[in-house]
C-alpha cells in the first residue's frame, strides 16, 4: 500500500474541522450530529487520499462532501419523524427564512469550493478588509495577480450560485 | 460583450466594487454598462456574487464551537486504524450491512483478544503509525512506527515477559513478585516496575535501553548492567557487550511526545533525530558543508513547520521526491 500522507491529512483535519462543524450545524442544529458527519467525511476522504492529485480543491471537496451527508442526514431524519407523530408546527420554518438560510448555506460552499489562492485572496480582501495592494504584499504576488483572482472568484460565485442570485435581490429588497 | 474582454471587464468590475478604481476607471466602466443592456446585466450578476461574498463573510459566527481538536483527531485517528485494520468494510456497499459488519468485526475481535489472551500469543504492530496500548496488567506501551510486541497468555502467573522488535517506552506497573522482561533482538531488559525506552530496531547495529525513572537492569549472554534514571545502555551484537552512559540524547522520545529539542546540533544529528521522530526520510546530499549547526525547540509541530523553520534559518534548500526529502543546499 503506497505510504499516505498522514501529516498532510491531519493538517487539513486541524484547519477545516471546526469550519466545517460549523457549517454542519447550520443543517443539523446539533454539534454532536454535526461532528459524526464531518468525522464520516474526513474517513472517505482518507480512504481515497492516496489517489487524488496533491493539488486537489479539499476544502471544495469537504464542504460538498458535508453538505451532501447533511441533507441525506435531513432526508432521512424526515422520513423517520413522519412515520412519528411529531408535531407539525415545530418543523415547519417560514418560506422566507428558508430561503435565506439556504441561499447562506450555498453560497458558503460556493466561497470554500474556490481554487485555495483565489479564495484567500477573496477572503483577504472581503473579510479582512485589506486593499489590492496589502493582499499582494502579504501573498507576495503582484497587484495584477490579485485582480485577476478576484475577478476569478466573482465569475466562480456567480457561475455556481446561478440561479440563487436571484435570492439575493429577492433578500436584500 | 466580447469574449476576450470578458477577463478585463471583470477585473475592472471587481475592482470597483472593492472600491480599488480611480477616477477614470470608475468612468469607463460607467460607459460600458451603458453601452448595452446586457453589460448592465453582467455588472449586476457579479455584483450579486460580491455581496453574497459580502453576506457571508459578515454573517460567519465569531463564537467558537466548543470543539476539542485534539480529542477529535485522536478519535479520527482510531477510527482510521479500524478501517485499515479492516479492508474488508470496502466490499460492504449500503448503510445496513456496513453497521452490520462493523458489529460483527467488533465482535470478532473482541473475541479473538479474549480467545489469544487466554493462553495463546498476542502480536500487536505499529506500522505507518505509533500505538498506545495496555497490557493485560496494566502497564502501557507506545509503540514507535514499524515496530511490534508479542507477548502469551494474560501474565497472570509467573513472569511478565514480552518480545519487541523496533521501538517502544515502556511504562511498568509495579509488581515485585513478577517481574517484567523485555526480550529485544539478543538481550533481556528486566524490571519490576519503571519507565524507559527499549530501541531494537532489526537493521540497525545497536539495541539501546534508555530509563527515565526507576532501576533497569539490562543484560545479554556476555554482560550485565543496571541502569538509573537519566542512563542509557547499548548492547553491540559484535562482542555482545552492553556500555553504560548517561544519555546525551534529549530527544531520545521525541518520536512519542513529539517535543524536540536542538542545542548547537548538527545538521547531520538534526536529520537524524527528524527521521525518528517522524519517521521521515530526509537525507543531505554530499554538497551541503558539514559545520552547519541548530539551536530551536520544537513542540507538537508539523514536519512541514520544522522544515519551514530551518529553511529560513539555515538558507535551507531541499527537494521532495516522494517521500523523501533531500537536503541540497544550506547558507552557513
Amino acid at each position: 500500500m503506497a505510504a499516505k500522507n498522514l501529516q498532510a491529512f491531519e493538517t487539513l483535519f486541524r484547519q477545516l474541522f471546526k469550519p466545517l462543524c460549523g457549517f454542519a450545524m447550520k443543517y443539523v442544529r446539533d454539534l454532536d450530529e454535526a461532528k459524526g458527519i464531518v468525522h464520516d467525511v474526513f474517513i472517505q476522504l482518507w480512504e481515497k487520499f492516496d489517489q487524488l492529485p496533491e493539488d486537489s480543491n479539499y476544502r471544495g471537496y469537504l464542504f460538498t462532501a458535508v453538505r451532501n451527508r447533511c441533507l441525506n442526514h435531513l432526508r432521512d431524519r424526515k422520513k423517520f419523524s413522519s412515520l412519528s407523530d411529531a408535531p407539525e408546527g415545530a418543523r415547519i420554518e417560514e418560506n422566507r427564512s428558508m430561503e435565506a438560510a439556504e441561499l447562506e448555506r450555498e453560497i458558503e460552499v460556493a466561497i470554500n469550493m474556490l481554487p485555495e489562492r483565489c479564495r484567500l485572496v477573496f477572503e483577504m480582501n472581503r473579510q479582512d478588509g485589506l486593499s489590492y495592494i496589502q493582499v499582494a504584499e502579504k501573498l507576495g504576488i503582484s497587484v495584477k495577480t490579485v485582480e485577476a483572482q478576484m475577478s476569478k472568484a466573482l465569475a466562480l460565485l456567480r457561475e455556481r450560485l446561478g440561479e440563487f442570485l436571484v435570492l439575493i435581490i429577492f433578500m436584500s429588497s | 460583450m466580447d469574449i476576450d474582454q470578458n477577463d478585463s471587464i471583470n477585473e475592472q468590475i471587481a475592482k470597483s466594487l472593492a472600491r480599488e478604481t480611480s477616477a477614470e476607471e470608475e468612468a469607463a466602466l460607467m460607459s460600458w454598462r451603458q453601452q448595452a443592456s446586457a453589460n448592465e446585466k453582467h455588472y449586476q450578476d457579479l455584483e450579486k456574487a460580491f455581496d453574497a461574498g459580502d453576506r457571508y463573510y459578515q454573517s460567519q459566527s465569531k463564537a467558537e464551537l466548543a470543539i476539542d481538536l485534539d480529542k477529535e483527531w485522536a478519535h479520527l485517528q482510531s477510527r482510521l486504524m479500524e478501517a485499515e485494520e479492516a479492508p474488508v468494510r470496502t466490499l460492504w456497499s449500503g448503510q445496513t450491512l456496513r453497521i452490520a459488519a462493523g458489529i460483527l468485526l467488533v465482535a470478532i475481535s473482541s473475541f479473538v483478544v479474549y480467545w489469544m489472551n487466554r493462553d495463546q500469543s498476542t502480536v500487536i504492530v505499529a506500522s505507518a503509525e505509533t500505538r498506545s496500548l495496555t497490557l493485560p496488567d496494566g502497564s502501557t506501551v507506545v509503540l514507535n512506527r514499524n515496530s511490534s510486541l508479542s507477548y502469551t497468555g494474560d501474565f497472570s502467573e509467573g513472569v511478565r515477559s514480552v518480545t519487541l522488535t523496533g521501538e517502544a517506552f515502556f511504562e511498568i506497573v509495579r509488581n515485585e513478585q513478577r517481574p517484567f522482561q523485555i526480550q529485544a533482538q539478543a538481550t533481556t531488559v528486566e524490571v519490576l516496575g519503571t519507565s524507559f525506552s527499549v530501541r531494537a530496531y532489526q537493521g540497525e547495529p545497536e539495541v539501546a535501553v534508555t530509563v527515565q525513572t526507576g532501576l533497569v537492569k539490562f543484560s545479554s549472554t556476555e554482560s550485565e548492567v543496571k541502569l538509573q534514571a537519566g542512563e542509557r545502555g547499548v548492547f553491540t551484537p559484535a562482542t555482545r557487550k552492553i556500555a553504560k552512559a548517561p544519555n546525551e540524547d534529549a530527544n531520545f522520545l521525541s518520536w512519542k511526545t513529539h517535543k524536540i529539542i536542538f542545542e548547537s546540533t548538527s545538521l547531520q544529528a538534526v536529520v537524524e533525530t527528524l527521521n525518528r521522530a517522524y519517521g521521515s526520510q530526509i537525507m543531505i546530499s554530499a554538497t551541503v558543508p558539514a559545520t552547519c549547526a541548530v539551536t530551536a525547540s520544537f513542540d507538537q509541530q508539523s514536519l512541514e513547520a520544522v522544515l519551514a523553520v530551518l529553511k529560513s534559518t539555515l538558507n535551507l534548500t531541499y527537494r521532495i521526491q516522494g517521500n523523501k526529502i533531500e537536503i541540497i543546499g544550506a547558507g552557513c
